[in-house]
């Protein structure tokens, strides 16, 4: 959209707009200061709550008040308020340790909002379409295991394990611990874009001894992968 | 969409309500759905299915938060043509936003701070909301925010939303429960305020709920059923200003959805017999 520049406002307006809200956000006792506050920390629980769980109140005000007197959020959204707490949170404003608990249950939000379409083809077979990557998947470290209560740290001997999460058509979201063949399957698709289950299995065939259809098979099951008409996947 | 009557009772669409609407034939105790478009826009999945369903059986009008029309900096063009573009699609023409800012040098502050309201800055709004309404295609309607600071020798509210209404074209959503706690935290007389507004100008009422803190100040919560002082300013603005669609806000401690429409109905209601009770016989 082209738009003529703004005009400016006038001075005495941009002093006392900004008198205004430095007083909420450096005034974490002043009544705006507080609704601000209460805002940021409502939108961190609701989007968050493994992260806010173990954070503790103490050192999550603590954030949010660092939050709402320094961080430059550019994005309007009310309910982004937790992509630029991310943002802050990589930026150093969170305890390094946590961080990952947040990145995972940022993923797990942007896997169910994300506006691309997973659809299921109306008609053919897996011989007939090209496979390509879940439109939303999303790939990720994380050095704990999400299928335990309270995911709990992997042992200092444990490196992080790489994570895939997706929407399924149901529009559930699904997370996977990778294994091997999947990174390398999936790095395949990444690089390639939509093959056929043949071409796959082809350009798979010097590095993985597993049977490439029964992994295709098992990952259009779940979504994972997705088929397209060779035209369509090439668009 | 078609325009909506003068006797239309909406409700704000809140996610706790979107599955029981989505699962339900449509319902006849409210007219129409009142969303907020930065909640929708882009998404997909559940939720974008969810609207598009919801679409087929309710009006929606839009009611944004993030705006800022009334800071100090260039407006943000990008979420404008994200917004045109999301109005488009769902074919909502009535799109309202609050007379507000919500941020400043530093970036976004996620909450809805009162702009100054003087005679020098009326012509520095009146371009933007020409430019916002350029933007969107549409004409803008702006809220009276409840507001909790004062600066100061400012202009009275009702006359300074009256100037803008007239200088920019934009249209006036009419917020009943924060006239009554601007009116209540400021020690003003509301009706000063509702009568210094156009009628001709005011495209919808809200109202709403609010919470008595300690210090005897009303905060605009949106969490508590509206209040009778609230109800019996409403019958006035009716009185005054005429019928017009009627929007409940209920954000917080959220009731059923059968308890909701049954308090639309019940202060619809009321303010509507006011108005027949004072006709002439």
């Amino acid at each position: 959209m082209t738009c003529p520049p703004d005009a400016m406002a006038p001075e005495a307006m941009q002093a006392e707009v900004a008198a205004l809200c430095a007083q909420a956000r450096h005034g974490a006792n002043t009544l705006y200061g507080a609704l601000l506050r209460e805002n940021i920390l409502g939108a961190i629980a609701c989007s968050f709550p493994e992260f806010s769980r173990k954070a503790g109140e103490m050192s999550l005000n603590a954030a949010v008040d660092l939050f709402v007197a320094s961080h430059p959020a550019h994005l309007p959204q009310f309910h982004q308020i937790a992509s630029e707490f991310v943002l802050f949170a990589q930026g150093g404003g969170v305890a390094s340790a946590r961080l990952p608990v947040m990145e995972y249950e940022w993923v797990l939000l942007d896997a169910e909002i994300d506006p691309a379409a997973v659809v299921l083809p109306d008609a053919g077979s897996v011989n007939e379409l090209d496979l390509t990557l879940n439109p939303t998947l999303r790939l990720i470290m994380l050095p704990f295991d999400v299928t335990l209560p309270d995911w709990p740290a992997l042992g200092d001997d444990h490196e992080a394990r790489p994570h895939a999460v997706w929407r399924n058509a149901a529009h559930g979201v699904v997370t996977r611990v990778l294994s091997r063949t999947d990174c390398l399957m999936i790095d395949r698709l990444r690089q390639s874009g939509p093959l056929s289950c043949a071409a796959l299995a082809w350009a798979s065939a010097p590095d993985l001894p597993d049977n490439v259809p029964a992994w295709v098979h098992a990952a259009l099951a779940d979504d994972l992968l997705c088929l397209a008409h060779p035209k369509e996947a090439q668009s | 969409m078609r325009p909506l009557g003068a006797s239309a009772r909406g409700i704000g669409l809140r996610a706790e309500l979107v599955e029981a609407l989505c699962n339900q034939p449509r319902r006849a105790d409210f007219d129409f759905l009142e969303i907020a478009p930065e909640n929708w826009m882009g998404l997909g999945g559940r939720k974008r299915d969810q609207l598009d369903r919801i679409a087929t059986l309710y009006p929606l009008v839009a009611h944004g938060l993030s705006l800022s029309v009334g800071d100090t900096q260039p407006l943000n063009t990008e979420y404008l043509c994200d917004l045109r573009h999301f109005l488009d699609e769902y074919g909502i023409m009535l799109h309202s936003d609050h007379l507000s800012l919500s941020r400043d040098g530093t970036g976004y502050l996620y909450d809805l701070l009162p702009v100054p309201r003087r005679e020098d800055n009326l012509d520095y709004l009146a371009a933007r909301i020409d430019r916002v309404q350029q933007a969107t295609g549409r004409r803008l309607v702006l809220e009276n925010i409840s507001a909790y600071h004062d600066f100061p020798g400012q202009m009275p509210e009702g006359a300074f939303i009256a100037a803008l209404a007239q200088r920019s074209g934009c249209g006036i959503l009419l917020d009943i429960n924060n006239a009554y706690v601007n009116a209540h935290n400021h020690g003003e007389d509301a009706l000063d305020f509702i009568a210094a507004l156009p009628s001709d100008a005011i495209a919808y009422y809200h109202i709403a709920g609010h919470l008595e803190l300690d210090d005897g100040r009303l905060l605009d919560t949106h969490g508590m059923p509206v209040a009778d002082g609230v109800v019996a300013l409403g019958q006035q603005v009716w009185a005054l200003h005429g019928a017009r669609p009627l929007l409940l806000e209920r954000d917080n401690r959220l009731p059923p959805l059968d308890a909701l429409a049954g308090e639309l109905a019940q202060v619809h209601q009321a303010m509507a017999a006011q108005v027949f009770h004072d006709l002439p016989a």
